[in-house]
This record gives structure tokens, C-alpha cells and sequence, in this order.
């Protein structure tokens, strides 16, 4: 499978139609996936495989209306269809909807590059004209996950080091204990 | 305490520093152990005590530091603790965690009292249990004074390491709540002075006492309340033990041990003879606790704690045994501070005796006094307590033959600041105070002087 240009991914999701943002409860979601599926060559949902399209929340279901818009993007139709199924329903996917309002997905230059970038990766699909590094170190930037990783390891670290501080300027820690000889 | 009112340092309000109960002081005191403590407090030429002090011992603690004599019975442990701590304090402690852990000591960067000193809780393991936690000042004899973090069982770490040293000396320690075992003796303006008790030795009577004159109700308490101690063992620095030595105690210790500063071969004769007793001189650091000891004028032996000295060269490379060099400590027996490659600020070379390492030419911190314009003699210890709290990075004090006093500082305070600190201990001398830059690499001696009798030895 060729290498695939993010401009051309990010571009696309710049494009997405009204019909992908629209409220997910006006949407058949697993009739949307099930649709990109076929297209791959794959086959449709069955009953089990739709229901957590249907039940899970309106945030992740957002987002997985404009990540089928962007699998059905020429350069990714090829494909493996249980790829795509996997990409729909891989946890990341599902925390990234979290974190980032999906709509951002489509509006957000930097959103539009994540998401494109992650795509490609889950598809195990090369962003064309980057060595591995610099696809590596520009997913890094735009990677809402990592970031929030980051920055609730920094609080969880300051928060931490405010306890220590705090327990280092105590009374109970300043009366001490008997010292025994003198260094 | 009757305080010099002109004395200024304002630390030691009595009492004013402490904060618990003798239920947690002593979590584990028995009701001889309790008698001896009031027998300490209460007796009538006991000093004027302005702070109180446990040994915050659990059963689990203490059991730990049996275990620990044990093992320093083994001697020297197995060099294959050091690369597991670096994996754990890799993992575990801020101020390593943005690093991947390197395969071999030497390829951890060092650190320093300045590096802890500017952020103290980066240097603490996330998964320390902080409920114990207490901390100790340096003495900020050898660079800027830092708060170390430790737990009440490391604290006391040091009576399994004198016990070991001793029994070296086939000097044993009895201890036992019948007797005071240890006291620790200061000679300072100011210092706090308390009574304790020792779980780990039994309920042992351990006490801290002052002997400047300052610190008793009448100067006669001082050998009348020693000598109803009888300790088993005296420790202190060479100032307060010689002053210790010129008391008409009547009781004699089993040991003396001298730590802080370098004991002079002098001082060490001169107590021999007083105590007629070993004299032991320790090196040691408060954040790693006791590293080496002599009981002669002979190189320092290394304890065979779970301690491992490099020496370092200026430029951080490792120098071959023989040559001198900055003693370098790794060490993780304190959970709440490990270490990796803590450069100390003193010097010595490495070297084997009979199989074993020891320190020679240790240089760490000349006892130096100071002549006031009264003609009194101030301890450089006075000294450091006025001159820490300038916020000075680093500073270097000399006095010469006409006793002016110069002043190199980094960093910090203003001049006058300076001068005012100096002059409110040495009185209206000359000083002349240089602003300047003390490159931290050359660990600056900070106290010298060409004055006749000025260095304690």
C-alpha cells in the first residue's frame, strides 16, 4: 500500500459534510459504519457489533461519524476492513472524544492533523515524504492524549511535591528525633 | 534559658519548638525507661532544658536497626544493591524521572547540597511514606545549609554503626534503663538541650546538653549533673570535648567520639588521657549519616554500611586509589533522601588497608575560632548559625594576625548585611567584606585564620 499524504486527509476532514456533525441521535451510526465497512470490502455490523454504536455516548458517536468520513477518503479505501473496525472501536478513539470536542476534529487545524495522523497509524499506514521520526515527532505534537497525560502527571507532581514541602516545614517534623553523635 | 540578649540568633525559644506528645515521642517506652526519663528531667542540677526529644522508634524500626547491627557485624556488604537503587530512584524520584536510568553508576550525573538545597522535594521518592517524616538542618559548615528529610529510624542508624566501631574497640555498650548511655555534648551561646530515652538501647537515658555556662542554672551543674550521668559514652565536636575536658568530672566514659569537625591529634591525645578512654574521630555527613572513623591518628576506615564512596576529580571523573579527590556518597538507607552520587564538599583519597578502604588525608572542616574585639573567642559553628540565615550562596572568612576579619561572599546579601551579621558576634573589629564569585566546584574552606590559638587541635 502506498504512503498517504496527511494534506490530502486533512483536507478532507476540513470538508465534512453537515450530515457527519449532525446530532448522533438523528443518526444511524452502525448503519454509517457498517456502510464504510462494505465499502472496504468488508461486511456489515451485525446486531452485536451495532449495539455499542448505538448505546455509547453522544461524544465518541460524533467522532466516529467523522472518522468514517475519513475512511471512505480514496486513499484509504484499500483498506483491511477489520482494521477500520478495530480504529472505530479502539479505546484511544474513544478517550480522544473525551478529551477534544469532535467537532474540533473538522475545524481545528491541529485536531484535523491528529486525528489524520492516528488514522494512519492504526491503519498501519505511512504519512508520505516523512521518515518515521518526523511522523513520530509531529503525531507527538498534536497528540491530545499524550498532553493530557502530561499534564495530569505535572499536577499529580506538584501536587505531590506541595505534600513533601508541606510535611518538611511541620512542627512534628521540626522537633525531630535525638540525634546521636555530630556530623 | 537566660539567652544573651544581644546573641543573634533567635531559634531556640525554649520549647517554642516542639510539637508532640511523649506517647509519640516514645512509642515504645516502658516504665523503667519512663523513670529514667523523669529521673533525667527532674534531677536538680539538670541543665535549663529548652527542647524536648523522642526517638519516634516503632517496634518495626527498632527490630530494622537490630537487624542492621547484624548485618554491619557481616562486614562490608556486596557491591549489588547499587544498580537496583539507581533503577528505583530512576523510577521513582523527581528530580531523575525525566532520564532513562543509565546502566552503570558512573554514568549517573552527580549532585550536590546546592542541588538539594534549591529543591529539596524533587529529591524525594513518590512513593515515600511521608507520615514520619522529620528533617534536620545541616550545619552548613562545608556550603549552604540544606534541610534533610529523614525518618527517626535512619536518625538513629548511628547507634548500630557506634555500637559496631566500639565493639572494634572491644569497648561494649551495656545501655539498659538503669544507665545514661549517651549524651551528646555542645558548647555554644545558644543550643537546644533535652533528655531522652533510647528504646533501641533498652530505655537508656540519651541527653543533649549545652555546656556553655548559658545553658545551666549555676556553672557547678555542670559536672554535678555529668557526673550523676556517668554515660557510657560522650559525643560532641573537638570544641565542646575539649571544653568537656577541662570540667573536673569525676566519672569516666568507656568512649569518646568526635565528630563535625577534624579532630586534631592533639585534641585526641589530650582527651585520651583526660578520659583515659578510646577516642574516636567520625566523619560523617546529615545526609547520608556516619561514613568513616579512627580511633587513631591513622586514615579514616570506611563503615560497611550499605555506602559506597567514590572520589571525584574537579572535573567529576573518578580518580585512581591514592589520589585525593572530592568524597562522592551514594547510599538509599534513607528512604525519604537516596543518593546518587552526592558530592559532600570534603576531600580524601581512597585507599585499601589490609584489604579494606579507608580515607586518607581526609579535609573536611578545620575546627577555626575567632577573636572578638573583647578578646572572647567565638566558634566558627557561632559564626556559621548568623551568617546562614544572609541567604549567601557560598562565603569564605579569614581573620589575620592584626584580627581584621575578610569576608569573600557569592551571592545574596548586601555588605552591611554582612558586616552586621560578623560584628554582632566579633564585636567593632576591621572588616572588609569582597563580593565575589567562590566557584563551587573548589570547595571553598570557609573558615581560616593566621591567629595564634585559632584552630582547636
Amino acid at each position: 500500500m502506498t504512503d498517504v499524504a496527511v494534506a490530502q486527509l486533512t483536507r478532507r476532514l476540513a470538508d465534512t459534510p453537515p450530515d457527519f456533525l449532525a446530532d448522533p441521535a438523528t443518526v444511524a451510526v452502525p448503519a454509517v459504519v457498517s456502510d464504510v465497512l462494505l465499502m472496504a470490502g468488508g461486511t456489515a455490523l451485525d446486531a452485536a457489533a451495532a449495539a455499542p454504536f448505538e448505546a455509547n455516548g453522544p461524544r465518541w458517536q460524533r467522532l466516529v461519524l467523522v472518522a468514517c468520513w475519513l475512511l471512505t477518503d480514496p486513499s484509504l479505501r484499500a483498506s483491511d476492513p477489520a482494521a477500520l473496525k478495530s480504529w472505530l472501536t479502539d479505546p484511544a478513539l474513544a478517550k480522544l472524544s473525551q478529551l477534544v470536542d469532535p467537532q474540533r476534529f473538522t475545524q481545528d487545524p491541529d485536531r484535523r492533523e491528529e486525528l489524520a495522523r492516528l488514522t494512519l497509524r492504526a491503519l498501519s499506514l505511512r504519512p508520505a515524504n516523512e521518515t518515521p521520526a518526523q511522523s513520530a515527532d509531529r503525531l507527538s505534537t498534536v497528540d491530545s492524549v499524550r498532553r493530557q497525560e502530561v499534564l495530569v502527571a505535572a499536577k499529580e507532581a506538584e501536587e505531590r511535591a506541595a505534600a513533601v514541602r508541606k510535611a518538611m516545614e511541620e512542627q512534628r517534623a521540626k522537633e525531630a528525633a535525638a540525634r546521636y553523635s555530630q556530623v | 534559658m537566660s539567652r544573651h540578649v544581644d546573641y543573634p540568633v533567635a531559634d531556640y525559644e525554649p520549647m517554642a519548638a516542639t510539637a508532640l506528645t511523649d506517647d509519640e515521642r516514645w512509642p515504645l517506652m516502658t516504665p523503667a525507661a519512663e523513670a529514667m526519663l523523669t529521673r533525667l528531667r527532674t534531677h536538680p542540677s539538670a541543665p535549663r532544658y529548652n527542647h524536648a526529644c523522642g526517638d519516634r522508634l516503632t517496634a518495626k524500626a527498632r527490630d530494622s536497626l537490630v537487624a542492621y547491627r547484624t548485618q554491619l557485624a557481616d562486614g562490608f556488604p556486596a557491591p549489588d544493591w547499587i544498580m537496583p537503587l539507581v533503577e528505583r530512584v530512576y523510577r521513582t524520584v523527581p528530580r531523575y524521572r525525566r532520564g532513562p536510568a543509565p546502566a552503570s553508576l558512573t554514568e549517573v550525573p552527580t549532585t550536590d547540597r546546592h542541588d538539594l538545597l534549591s529543591h529539596a522535594e524533587a529529591h524525594v521518592p513518590e512513593d515515600a511514606d511521608l507520615s514520619d517524616l522529620i528533617v534536620y538542618r545541616t550545619s552548613g559548615s562545608r556550603g549552604p545549609a540544606a534541610t534533610v528529610p529523614m525518618t527517626p529510624e535512619f536518625c538513629a542508624l548511628d547507634l548500630p554503626v557506634m555500637q559496631y566501631l566500639l565493639s572494634e574497640l572491644g569497648v561494649p555498650l551495656r545501655s539498659g534503663a538503669s544507665r545514661v548511655s549517651l549524651v551528646n555534648v555542645y558548647d555554644q551561646p545558644v543550643a537546644y538541650q533535652f533528655a531522652s530515652v533510647s528504646s533501641y538501647l533498652d530505655g537508656a537515658g540519651v541527653v543533649k546538653v549545652n555546656l556553655h555556662e548559658s545553658g545551666w542554672r549555676t556553672p557547678d551543674d555542670r559536672v554535678a549533673f555529668l557526673d550523676a550521668c556517668a554515660p557510657e559514652l560522650y559525643t560532641g565536636n573537638p570544641i565542646s570535648l575539649a571544653k568537656l575536658a577541662e570540667l573536673p568530672l569525676t566519672t569516666r566514659p568507656a568512649a569518646v567520639l568526635s565528630g563535625a569537625m577534624a579532630l586534631g591529634e592533639g585534641l585526641r591525645s589530650t582527651l585520651a588521657a583526660r578520659f583515659d578512654c578510646p577516642v574516636v574521630d567520625l566523619y560523617g555527613i546529615t545526609e547520608a549519616g556516619l561514613v568513616a572513623w579512627r580511633p587513631d591518628n591513622g586514615p579514616h576506615r570506611l563503615l560497611p554500611r550499605r555506602l559506597h564512596v567514590e572520589i571525584l576529580s574537579p572535573a567529576g571523573e573518578p580518580c585512581p586509589p591514592g589520589e585525593r579527590g572530592e568524597i562522592t556518597v551514594t547510599c538509599g538507607e534513607n528512604p525519604l533522601l537516596p543518593l546518587l552520587r552526592y558530592r559532600t564538599g570534603d576531600h580524601a583519597a581512597l585507599s585499601f588497608v589490609a584489604g579494606e578502604p579507608v580515607l586518607t588525608g581526609l579535609e573536611g572542616r578545620d575546627p577555626v575560632r575567632y577573636r572578638a574585639a573583647s578578646g572572647r573567642w567565638v566558634n566558627s559553628i557561632e559564626l556559621t548559625h548568623v551568617l546562614s540565615p544572609l541567604d549567601l550562596v557560598a562565603w569564605q572568612l579569614h581573620q589575620d594576625e592584626q584580627g581584621a576579619v575578610t569576608v569573600e561572599t557569592h551571592g545574596g546579601a548586601a555588605t552591611e548585611e554582612v558586616v552586621a551579621a560578623v560584628r554582632g558576634l566579633l564585636g567593632q573589629i576591621p572588616i572588609t567584606v569582597k563580593p565575589g564569585n567562590l566557584a563551587r566546584d573548589t570547595k571553598p574552606q570557609r573558615y581560616s585564620s593566621a591567629l595564634a590559638g585559632a584552630l582547636v587541635s
